[in-house]
């Protein structure tokens, strides 16, 4: 197909999705308000040119008339002029966000007839698993449900409602029973799915050898390389001044940082997704961070998304879901124990059942190879939710959104971008799958003698690192260092760096890891009492890599916790 | 190592019963050959020269791979090491008959047991006589790495020759990993190196060099004529199939939308006109008692300033007042 084809056909596209949006009725109606401004300056030009008509007759109306072909000849033009309005006053630069933004979160679709679950995931093992894995987590739902004797989702009796409501804002002092509630399935499982994913079609009969892959996953996806890496992280390398690095308290500020914080309002100001997407791949100041998220995700905070959030809201109040324990436990379990966390409990508890609850969500099962579950309310029918049973990350959001709506907009667009694939089986570059092949290549290649070692000891890396990737970081890394690590995720549009932090970890801690014996005290070994972990830009394999300021990791030995969306107690 | 065995179904009696449609046979092969990769011929139209149209291929590898589900199907008889040229293969034409094409599979170069070579050969026949100007050849990608594309031209009057007309396209990015693996191609004639017209027949050459895969090939091989004022619509049927909210519906006895819509615009300039005339003594409506109209059925409504300076409007309602 040639270019100007698919050139349209993405362009159509496009329209299709945007059309019907919010903003599409938006500009309409600006264009609109645009075209009478310009017919009512039209109209004044006709007034001093005519009489104003008051007699009868058709004499008058007819000289009223032939006044008002005149704007005919505008009429070409109005098109042009209301086009020009909309430029002007900063519309053009909304659609073109909007446009921004369909165009990364699903990338055009082919014009060949392609079956839609093709288009969820092209490889038919995959998705046989992703699908047995849901049907798992179903059934443990489900068993856990006829067990405790709790529906899956029921309407809540009035007032239960009524108290719920009044204490919407501080659902954090509610101490329900929910010890037997237990989570759904631990980062373990998960894993364990992932390391069994084989492809029929391949041929992995060769004995492992130096040649052959050492690590778990056996599946050849294609992932990049450190060559291509260093190409697209170009802006991470050591000549380029980094957020996190470059302005800390000891170098003056006018080598990098003031500039670039000015750079960051300018962006801010202009409006525009791309800019703050490139601008974010050198970190996000602080006080600016905020913003250019929102701008980077395209996450308005308009009356309708306010309205959808109270919306939501009251879906949460009108009816309890099974999911909603768990969410409850699971924050309890962890945020409220941790120093910096607890402060934003009952944004979490918020956030993540109203989340629960979001169908606009299930637009993006078009390129998630999972599918949602349907339930049924006793009564009713139909109601399709969303059990997304492994909250994602919403903590470090608090630091930057006191808003509900607006912190629920970014965390929801942050997931449909990027969380859901941290936990959905597909052959996606940024997806687990690929991200645990990355990391383990990454290690082979360039440690292949603590690789070894650790294979020996029967203590995969693998095992180690999963439970960091799995949460992009979150619960691991302290609140400014993550979100600094989170900008980068943003800013180069895929989870990969967190696989090339994982092995930046694992290559500095190498000397100590070389010295353990097992599993369990290669684990004990990130314990926070025994290590400050201090990564530097100057790796000996590896340019790029997101530098941090010193940070202790603090991981629970041993088991891994409960799905958890922030970190576990410090304490363990 | 690719080796080609028809199988016969045993049709008894029921001369051009349709085939069901897959049809997996089990059996086992003494030679420690593992199974079966079974093309089914779907075949929904017979003519009275289809003299082969019963014929199941099977297709041996050193692995088992079993693709196709099972349904319940005819007895089948092995002959072995039968190669046959299929003389009748139909092409599905995916926009005007519903035709299937055999897929027919040659062994690549070697004859050794033990490796793959790694090329496959695929050819896609017409029907005796008939020759299509092809328009796409789409098919869905099984772990083929690149396709190479033969075409054998027969124009009138000449004798029938084979060309290149695509060369090594490749289907997955790299050869050992997954990415394009099992994605949808379409070659369109404008990629093809001559054109593809008068075609009698399609040999599509598959490579893929890496021993990672245990098997390649290419499913849901379909041909598209190339029809003359077609091509142009297609592409516009695709657009307008995703623009379909556009279209305007059949307006049978509405006035055309666009005479409408340039007098709505003068009438609304004219309310401009008289929001701006308006006196306090507006009665705030529109009246209709006052004025006599001239109201011409087959003209847009009419209006006129009544003596009150209102604007008046006659006879049927303006649609879509702003």
């Amino acid at each position: 197909m040639d270019e100007g084809k698919e050139l349209s056909l993405t362009i159509a596209q496009i329209v299709q999705r945007l059309k019907g949006s919010h903003l599409h009725s938006q500009l309409e109606r600006q264009a609109k308000v645009s075209s009478s401004r310009l017919t009512a300056e039209v109209k004044n030009v006709c007034h001093t040119e005519c009489r104003p008509g008051s007699a009868v007759g058709s004499g008058q109306g007819k000289t009223q008339t032939d006044c008002l072909h005149q704007p005919e000849i505008k009429l070409e033009s109005l098109k042009e002029d209301v086009r020009h309005f909309l430029k002007t006053s900063g519309w053009e630069k909304k659609l073109q966000n909007a446009v921004y933004r369909e165009m990364h979160v699903q990338p055009p679709l082919s014009h060949l007839p392609t079956p839609p679950e093709h288009q969820k995931e092209p490889l038919v093992y995959m998705r046989t698993a992703q699908a047995s894995w849901e049907r798992r987590v179903l059934k443990s739902l489900s068993s856990m449900s006829t067990e405790l004797g709790v529906p899956l989702a029921r309407k809540r009796p009035v007032v239960e409602q009524k108290e719920l409501a009044n204490k919407w804002n501080e659902m954090s002092t509610d101490e329900p029973d929910l010890s037997q509630f237990r989570p759904v399935y631990a980062p373990k499982d998960f894993l364990e799915v992932l390391v069994g994913l084989r492809n029929p079609n391949h041929d992995s009969s060769e004995q492992a050898s130096t040649r052959s892959h050492w690590g778990l996953i056996q599946v050849p996806l294609s992932v990049k390389d450190v060559g291509q890496m260093r190409e697209m992280y170009c802006e991470l390398g050591l000549t380029t001044g980094q957020l996190g690095i470059d302005d800390q308290a000891n170098l003056h500020p006018d080598l990098f940082e003031s500039e670039h914080v000015d750079v960051g309002k300018k962006v801010v100001l202009h409006q525009d997704s791309a800019a703050a997407q490139q601008y974010s791949r050198q970190g996000c100041p602080m006080g600016l961070r905020a913003d250019l998220w929102a701008l980077i995700l395209n996450a308005t905070n308009q009356a309708q998304d306010v309205m959808h959030y109270e919306q939501l809201k009251a879906g949460v109040i009108q009816h309890d879901m099974l999911v909603d324990n768990l969410i409850y436990k699971d924050v309890k379990l962890t945020a409220s124990n941790d120093d910096y966390y607890f402060v934003f409990e009952d944004f979490l508890y918020q956030v993540l059942m109203c989340f629960s609850r979001d169908t606009a969500i299930l637009e993006h099962f078009m390129y998630n190879s999972a599918s949602p579950p349907k339930s049924f309310i006793q009564g009713k029918g139909g109601h399709e939710e969303c059990a997304v049973v492994y909250p994602p990350n919403v903590a470090p959001l608090c630091f930057l959104y006191n808003e509900p709506s607006e912190l629920y907009s970014v965390f929801r667009e942050m997931y449909v971008r990027y969380f859901f694939r941290l936990h959905s089986i597909s052959s996606s570059p940024s997806g687990i799958v690929s991200l645990c092949l990355q990391f383990e290549r990454l290690l082979q290649a360039h440690l292949p003698q603590l690789f070894y070692h650790l294979r020996q000891i029967q203590a995969q890396p693998l095992r180690i690192a999963f439970k960091w990737m799995v949460r992009a970081f979150s619960g691991y890394l302290s609140t400014d260092q993550l979100l600094l690590l989170w900008d980068r995720i943003l800013a180069y549009d895929s989870l990969e760096i967190v696989a090339v932090l994982s092995a930046a970890v694992f290559a500095f801690r190498s000397d100590n890891l070389m010295e353990v014996t097992s599993l369990a005290s290669a684990e004990v070994s990130w314990h926070p009492a025994l290590l400050l972990l201090y990564i530097l830009g100057e790796k000996r394999w590896l340019d790029t890599s997101v530098s941090l300021k010193p940070t202790s990791v603090t991981p629970p030995q041993g088991l891994a916790p409960p799905p958890s969306n922030t970190h576990p107690t410090p304490t363990q | 190592m690719v080796s080609l065995i028809r199988v016969a179904a045993i049709s008894s009696g029921d001369r051009g019963a349709a085939v069901p449609q897959r049809y997996v046979p089990e059996f086992s092969l003494g030679m420690g050959l593992g199974v079966v990769k079974i093309r089914a011929m779907r075949a929904s139209s017979f003519g009275p020269s289809d003299v082969n149209t019963d014929w199941i291929e099977v297709l041996l590898h050193s692995r088992v791979v079993c693709s196709e589900g099972r349904k319940e199907g005819r007895e089948c008889g092995v002959g072995d090491e039968e190669i046959r040229m299929s003389g009748s293969s139909d092409i599905t034409d995916h926009v005007t008959c519903s035709i299937k094409a055999a897929v027919n599979l040659q062994i690549g170069d070697t004859k050794t047991e033990t490796s793959h070579s790694g090329v496959s050969v695929v050819d896609v026949n017409l029907p005796f006589g008939k020759t299509v100007n092809i328009e796409d050849i789409s098919f869905k990608n099984y772990y083929s790495a690149f396709v190479s594309v033969r075409v054998l031209k027969r124009t009138p009057g000449h004798e029938a020759q084979w060309s290149t007309a695509l060369r090594d396209l490749p289907l997955m990015e790299n050869p050992h990993t997954e990415a394009g693996s099992q994605d949808y191609f379409s070659i369109h004639r404008d990629q093809m190196l001559v054109e593809p017209d008068n075609v009698v027949s399609v040999r599509l050459i598959l490579r893929q060099p890496s021993s990672a895969w245990l098997t390649f090939n290419l499913e849901d091989i379909k041909i598209h004529p190339h029809t003359q004022p077609a091509t142009v619509k297609e592409a516009s049927d695709w657009l307008s199939d995703l623009t379909l909210v556009d279209q305007h519906p059949n307006m049978e006895g509405l006035p055309d939308p666009q005479a409408v819509s340039s007098s709505i615009q003068q009438m609304w300039a004219l309310t401009e006109v008289m929001q701006t005339n308006q006196t306090t003594a507006s009665i705030g409506r529109f009246d209709v008692s006052h004025v006599t109209c001239t109201y011409d059925t087959d003209q847009s409504p009419c209006m006129q300033l009544s003596s009150s300076g209102e604007l008046v409007l006659c006879g049927n309602q303006a649609a879509g007042w702003f």
